[in-house]
């Protein structure tokens, strides 16, 4: 079942829901590896539990730096396409089962999730603002033009995958996949999905102070360039 | 005159210490290297620190001074934030070189 795909979750203290994500995942696709950032709870092995790869940080260095530890092991794994999968459940299996076909159609190098295209169930309104805030932001640094810049869900193919490297161990690490995938010229699509917005999930979510760093994190990657 | 020579030791200790940096970094063992006997020698000949002050516009030679002081310090800053940023990408590799090798499989069965 989708043998040459792998979901890379990078987990840090979802143990309360990370085994129901993984179970969710399992029945469509078999190889998911969590890479656990370090979590003080029971993320590992609820995650083996439940029947993903563990890969464990020996220290928390971010989301960002999380991805691509996954994006390593799945490459090392022999994986032909890579999804990348929020832990808190927020994401629904069978958008990215329907990603995953769109990019074995072929023509294409990253596909995007975009809950703007389909569905954010239960999006606050100012959340809504703040994302479409920093889609026109990643548009003016990328000069691609995306509905959803910072989404969770996407699905790399395994050449595009090995190009991309990302820097940027925090959270600014969404914009920067897509400059990279701007400055090596990757075909980028977005696909519809539906965001099931849970208290759980906008309680562990990205808030309005976050993107204040996320921003200097940029700023600063630029000048160190 | 206490303060010149307190002053000159620590500008000499300064050179010495440019010599040491030449293995780390050419570029700041050469700007010290150069740097700490003007400074030694503007200590002892406050007049032409002065004169290069007014020159540049700038009213006092101790004021030329801070300016420059304040510059170099900037750049320490910034070339110690690259450095530290450096490192901890190397410590991004290096833990992530432990965590997948220690990689652990999903339960049997599962």
């Amino acid at each position: 079942m989708n043998d040459d795909v792998w979901v890379v979750i990078a987990a840090f203290n979802e143990g309360e829901v990370i085994g129901q994500v993984i179970s969710r995942l399992r029945k469509s696709f078999d190889n998911i590896a969590v890479v656990d950032d370090d979590s003080k709870d029971q993320t590992a092995s609820n995650s083996i539990e439940a029947g993903a790869w563990v890969i464990t940080h020996p220290i928390n260095l971010g989301q960002g730096a999380a991805l691509q530890t996954g994006i390593d092991f799945a490459i090392e794994r022999g994986a032909a396409y890579i999804v990348t999968f929020d832990g808190d459940g927020q994401h629904r299996p069978e958008d990215a089962l329907s990603m995953v076909e769109r990019a074995q159609a072929g023509n294409v190098d990253v596909v995007l999730g975009s809950r703007f295209l389909g569905n954010a169930v239960g999006i606050p309104k100012f959340r809504r603002l703040i994302l479409k805030l920093a889609a026109a932001f990643t548009a003016l640094t990328s000069g691609i033009w995306l509905t959803d810049a910072h989404n969770g869900l996407r699905v790399l193919t395994a050449d595009a995958a090995k190009k991309i490297r990302l820097q940027q161990n925090r959270m600014a690490h969404a914009s920067e996949l897509i400059d990279l995938a701007a400055w090596l010229k990757l075909r980028v699509v977005e696909h519809p999905v539906t965001i099931e917005y849970t208290p759980y999930s906008l309680a562990k979510g990205q808030k309005l102070s976050n993107s204040i760093s996320i921003l200097t994190d940029l700023l600063i990657a630029k000048i160190a360039k | 005159m206490l303060i010149k020579i307190l002053l000159t030791f620590f500008f000499f200790f300064f050179l010495i210490y440019s010599f040491l940096l030449f293995r780390s970094s050419r570029l700041l063992s050469l700007i010290v290297a150069i740097l700490a006997p003007i400074a030694a020698f503007l200590v002892w000949m406050p007049e032409k620190a002065t004169m290069i002050a007014n020159t540049l516009g700038v009213g006092r030679g101790a004021d030329l001074l801070l300016y420059l002081w304040f510059l170099l310090s900037a750049l320490l800053i910034l070339l110690l934030h690259l450095k530290l940023k450096s490192y901890h990408q190397e410590l991004t590799e290096l833990a992530r070189y432990i965590a997948i090798s220690f990689a652990k499989p999903p339960k049997p069965g599962k």
